[in-house]
């Protein structure tokens, strides 16, 4: 029953040498418990060396290997090729970035994103010996958020973070959520203030779900974002209310 | 920060639009669809807006015109296209209302399941609309 | 961090996104109101520009009609602020495309006002 070999279509482009990107075919033979990154492996140490691809970890743990796996963004590691159960895998890099070559992309403007949203605790001074107490209770809201891994999937396919540069994307705003409801963090007023800005903040948000389909940790963005839309409003109705010290 | 130039121009259309692509229509989910169809919808009825004041405008400049441009109203294909913009508009309401359910914060976790029940609401509503529109008036020539 | 941050406005953006809400549940109510006043109030009635001048006198039908057209434009040219935003070229120069809406909205309203007119009046 299982297939044998499969070919793995890779979109190509090395911006040294090619004005637009171009498909090439790879036949690879499969083996039980393949996934796309080891098939990338197998492409890259038997059939062609100048194939270029992000991988770190290979345990979706670090996320460097989200790529565009037959029409969805995936973990390259995460994603088995029997599991897919096609004959003919299209490998892109994930869609709206800056290619580097071939399935590679620059991350910096993903990650600048992520630092306008001050993706850091800023605890109640003065700073405590060991650590800022939290009860188990006051741990749960944020207990999903802080799984994200940036590997930027969900950036990647929003599409109102790719038509517009300024607008930070769900995996910045779900940073942002993540400290908002941390308890811990004492700065609500000023993270408020970055996603009320309407370039960037959460009003580009139109909840059209992409970012939740492509999450590889099945984290909720948009439920973060719509959150924090409830928030940034109920200030500007009621006014600034700063958290019980 | 910005996108670089030479490699806007390296996207082709085929890489943006193609089979991996998300905007192909198989790789598309219910939450995009659902956009798409809200945006599409949308900008029908701002530009059916000003054309219906342009045929008020018209309808308003002389007996003898008000007159023909009510024929034209009576007219089957111009009654069916009543009838798409009955649709667009319930097809708008309901999914906008299922936006407004997002931003009071409910339902976000099942948003499929509550565009397939806001898409049945709306099944019901297309249908009282084609009874209303096809039985109780305008092929009458009631004024539009 | 605050090198990266461009001046930005705080305050449309949030009132822009509760008054799309607002205007959609009133332009529901408004348009089953429009829809019953212009086609099913007077069923079976000519249709001419004689009836139409009647039903013309009523005020209902005017403030139906005109609250209408208020919403239908405070609606749809939000959203269409909404949808031009989604674009680096149009959010770069957000007061001029605020602007040009504003005044195509206004002039619009004054349109829809005088085109009444000749029907309220004669």
């Amino acid at each position: 029953m299982a297939k044998d070999e499969v070919t793995i279509k890779v979109q190509r482009f090395d911006p040294s040498a090619d004005k637009v990107p171009y498909w090439q075919d790879f036949r690879v033979k499969t083996r039980p418990g393949m996934t796309v990154l080891d098939a990338l492996f197998e492409i890259l140490d038997h059939q062609d060396g100048t194939l270029a691809f992000r991988f770190c970890c290979r345990a979706g743990v670090c996320g460097s290997c989200a790529m565009m796996i037959a029409g969805k963004i995936r973990l390259a590691c995460e994603t088995q090729v029997s599991a897919l159960g096609l004959d003919e895998i299209r490998l892109s890099p994930l869609p709206h970035q800056k290619m580097v070559k071939d399935l590679a992309v620059d991350y910096t403007h993903f990650f600048d994103r992520i630092k306008k949203v001050k993706p850091f605790l800023v605890g109640k001074e003065p700073y405590p010996d060991r650590e800022y107490i939290q009860m188990p209770k006051e741990r749960v809201p944020i207990n999903e958020p802080i799984d994200c891994i940036l590997c930027g999937s969900c950036t990647s396919s929003c599409t109102m973070a790719w038509t517009s540069s300024s607008y930070l994307g769900p995996a910045a705003l779900l940073k942002s959520w993540r400290f908002i409801a941390d308890t811990r963090d004492t700065i609500i007023d000023d993270r408020l203030d970055i996603l009320e800005s309407e370039e960037e903040g959460v009003w580009r948000c139109h909840t059209q779900f992409n970012c939740v389909e492509v999450c590889p940790k099945k984290l909720n963005p948009t439920e973060a974002i719509q959150r924090q839309k409830i928030k940034v409003f109920k200030r500007r109705l009621f006014g600034k209310r700063r958290r019980k010290a | 920060m910005k996108i670089g130039n030479d490699d806007l121009r390296a996207r082709t259309f085929k890489w943006l639009f193609g089979r991996n692509s998300e905007f192909w229509p198989t790789n598309m989910k219910t939450g995009m669809w659902a956009w798409v169809g809200h945006r599409l919808t949308g900008i029908i009825l701002v530009v059916y807006v000003f054309m219906h004041l342009s045929f008020l405008t018209q309808a308003s400049l002389s007996h003898e015109k008000f007159n023909s441009l009510m024929q034209v109203t009576a007219q089957p294909a111009f009654v069916f296209m009543d009838f798409m913009l009955v649709c667009a508009v319930i097809y708008h309401a309901m999914n906008g209302f299922r936006v407004v359910l997002f931003d009071m914060g409910v339902g976000i976790r099942k948003q499929k399941l509550v565009f397939w029940i806001m898409m049945a609401i709306a099944a019901v509503l297309v249908a009282v609309g084609f009874w209303l529109l096809f039985d109780a008036g305008l092929f009458n020539g009631e004024w539009f | 961090m605050s090198e990266h941050r461009i001046a930005t406005s705080k305050v449309a953006g949030t009132w822009a996104w509760f008054f799309q809400r607002l205007s959609a549940v009133l332009l529901v109510i408004l348009l089953a109101a429009h829809i019953i006043a212009a086609h099913y109030w007077h069923v079976g009635e000519e249709i001419s520009v004689d009836t139409v001048n009647e039903r013309l006198k009523n005020v209902a039908f005017i403030a139906i009609d005109y609250s209408m057209l208020a919403m239908v434009l405070l609606h749809g040219l939000n959203g269409t602020r909404t949808v031009l935003f989604d674009f680096d070229m149009f959010i770069k120069r957000r007061k001029a495309v605020d602007k040009g809406l504003w005044i195509l909205g206004i002039a619009t309203m004054i349109w829809g006002i005088v085109i009444l007119w000749p029907f309220i009046s004669g």
